[in-house]
């Protein structure tokens, strides 16, 4: 029997790719396509649904993220797929402490996501080593360590350092040292260009 | 009559009253002395002079021409007088070393004169009446910046003190503050009186207000890029979505590019398998390139609702929901109509729902109407999903009602801007 699979995208092209491809496939069948992750739970509690590839990034800013969280907590047997393009670095540990089965970096090769479907409804869970790599300015986003990346993360919102170093519980010294590292390693010149260069290549982004 | 004719209480009543000038002399020249008073101490000390000598010449006259009894009365006095002058001269001369030595050592009244006038703050007491009491240097110089000219009475400059900080002409600022004293003041001798007295100090703050406009400018500087740093994140999110939508796109015409070349090699080949398989490529190509040309519809609010609504057989009719604009409001109306949506398949025999919004003075009116409801003319409950909905609601300021009679009615009301 084929397994109920729901789509969960807000952008068009995507959405209609991910339909063709499962209707192409003999494994799975198109019940529902949503653009809005918020309402993925309520639909899942009320109609049957075995998969859902979901999209982090959806209609009016609600996080697929959260709605898989939402969904592993009360219908743990629905796997999830998480689906994006987009290289943030935080989302794969996210998905795996919200329990989500697979995470996936949007392609065109419909095999290669059949492929990852299959296996999730094995049981396998699919995840990258690592994301995409993106240059920004000298450097890659491999080069930047974990807390240069959460500090870059905050520097989307336009708070001072201090405000930065409140939330994230370390000294305003110690913010200031790693945006100097950052500026430095990307020779980009200003920390308002380092923020708006990393959130244009969606290296961070501010979300939800 | 000659004073010498006098008889001996006279004489002794003479030198009594010369030996309590002296001592009025000494109390009140080392009065003089510690009131720094040195001309009226250098008189008081010469005043002694006179007197010496007027006691000398009667003393003098009565021992010439008295007996030896009444010159007792003045050769005794006389001597002790002359001790009596040793001993007080000594004790003014060491007094007067003592005393200067120790004003130099101890903190006197001058010394907080002294210190008073240093001061850097301004310092002004004065009366009721806005008579001063006492001003320092500091404050003068202050008001003379501020006024241009001396005060003759406090409350004239009082009275300007509308806020409490004051700018003058070279730039200084000053801020002011007043309070109030009770004091003792000694009218005569050891006579006392109560006074209200008012204190004013002036404190020079002009590093601190410039550092702080400086720190304003700098702050103003700060928000304008931290506004301009959210605007240009914002733009982000839709250069995102619109990546997303290259990248597909990209993708789909890479794929296309990879068929055509297949396509030109098997157009040789004898592979029938092959080419059903491209020939089906070619179907599932051109039926997205036929989406790719329409254009990219702007986001329908009701397409997802409409999508769960036939998932759980309720019949959804949307009346101007094109009205909703504000970002917060169709994000309440989308769950309002959720809930209204799954409460029609779980609670009510017809599973028709009508929702109309409504734009009425400023506000959005959010109707959910159900023909029939399960629990008529019975009090609604508000619990799990209308709880949450009801917390929604509140948090933007709005209102809902929830009637359920013949029919199952939700209205939610809302201002325009939240």
């Amino acid at each position: 029997m084929p397994y109920k699979t729901l789509i969960v995208e807000d952008q068009m092209m995507p959405r209609q790719l991910f339909e063709i491809f499962v209707k192409n496939s003999q494994e799975f069948t198109h019940v529902a396509s949503l653009s809005d992750a918020s309402l993925a739970l309520a639909y899942c509690q009320n109609l049957p649904v075995d998969l859902i590839l979901m999209d982090v990034y959806t209609a009016r800013n609600s996080s697929g993220l959260l709605a898989a969280r939402d969904i592993k907590a009360s219908l743990p047997n629905i796997k999830i797929i998480i689906v994006t393009s987009l290289a943030e670095y935080s989302w794969i540990e996210r998905a795996k402490k919200y329990g989500v089965d697979s995470f996936w970096y949007k392609e065109a090769n419909e095999e290669n996501i059949i492929e990852v479907m299959k296996k999730t409804m094995k049981g396998e869970h699919i995840y990258p080593n690592t994301t995409p790599v993106i240059k920004l300015g000298n450097v890659t986003n491999h080069d930047l360590t974990m807390r240069e990346l959460e500090i870059l993360k905050e520097m989307l919102t336009g708070d001072s350092n201090a405000e930065i170093a409140k939330r994230l519980c370390i000294s305003a010294g110690t913010v200031k040292r790693h945006i100097e590292n950052m500026i430095s390693k990307t020779g980009l010149h200003s920390r308002t260009e380092l923020a708006a260069e990393a959130g244009r290549l969606g290296i961070v982004i501010r979300d939800f | 009559m000659r004073l010498i004719d006098l008889p001996i209480l006279g004489i002794a009543i003479f030198t009594s009253i010369i030996f309590i000038l002296f001592a009025l002399l000494f109390v009140i020249s080392i009065y003089f002395y510690r009131s720094k008073k040195h001309l009226l101490f250098a008189l008081s000390i010469i005043l002694n002079i006179p007197l010496v000598l007027i006691f000398v010449c009667v003393s003098w006259e009565i021992c010439n021409n008295g007996n030896a009894f009444t010159n007792l009365f003045v050769i005794a006095p006389f001597y002790i007088y002359i001790i009596y002058l040793v001993v007080t001269f000594t004790f003014l001369v060491l007094s007067i070393i003592f005393l200067q030595k120790w004003y130099r050592n101890n903190i006197t009244s001058d010394s907080f004169m002294d210190a008073f006038d240093k001061m850097e703050e301004g310092v002004l007491y004065f009366d009721d009446d806005g008579i001063c009491l006492l001003i320092n240097s500091s404050m003068i110089t202050i008001l003379e910046g501020i006024l241009s000219h001396h005060i003759s009475n406090a409350y004239d400059f009082f009275d300007l003190l509308n806020n409490q900080i004051i700018s003058t002409k070279e730039g200084k600022t000053y801020k002011f503050i007043s309070s109030d004293l009770s004091i003792n003041r000694r009218e005569l001798f050891f006579i006392y009186k109560k006074i209200n007295v008012h204190e004013l100090i002036a404190f020079d703050i002009t590093d601190l207000s410039n550092a702080n406009k400086q720190l304003q400018i700098d702050n103003e500087k700060i928000l304008l890029h931290n506004q301009s740093l959210m605007e240009y994140n914002k733009n982000m999110q839709n250069i995102i979505r619109n990546k997303e939508i290259l990248s597909a796109k990209i993708r789909i015409h890479d794929e296309m590019n990879n068929l055509l070349l297949k396509t030109s090699y098997l157009l040789t080949s004898d592979d029938i398998k092959e080419k059903k398989e491209i020939l089906n490529k070619w179907k599932k190509n051109i039926l997205l390139l036929c989406k790719e040309a329409t254009s990219e519809n702007e986001e329908n609010i009701i397409d997802d609702l409409l999508t769960l609504a036939n998932g759980v057989g309720v019949s959804v009719t949307f009346h101007n929901y094109q009205l909703l604009k504000n970002e917060e409001v169709i994000k309440l109306f989308i769950y309002a109509a959720k809930e209204s949506i799954l409460n029609v398949a779980k609670h009510t025999k017809s599973k028709e729902l009508n929702i109309d919004v409504k734009l009425e003075n400023g506000k959005y009116c959010l109707c959910f109407i159900n023909e029939n409801s399960l629990n008529k003319n019975k009090p609604v409950s508000l619990g799990g999903g209308l709880k949450e909905l009801q917390r929604h609601v509140n948090s933007l300021n709005g209102i809902m009602f929830v009637e359920s009679n013949d029919q199952f009615i939700l209205t939610i009301e809302v201002d325009y801007a939240v």
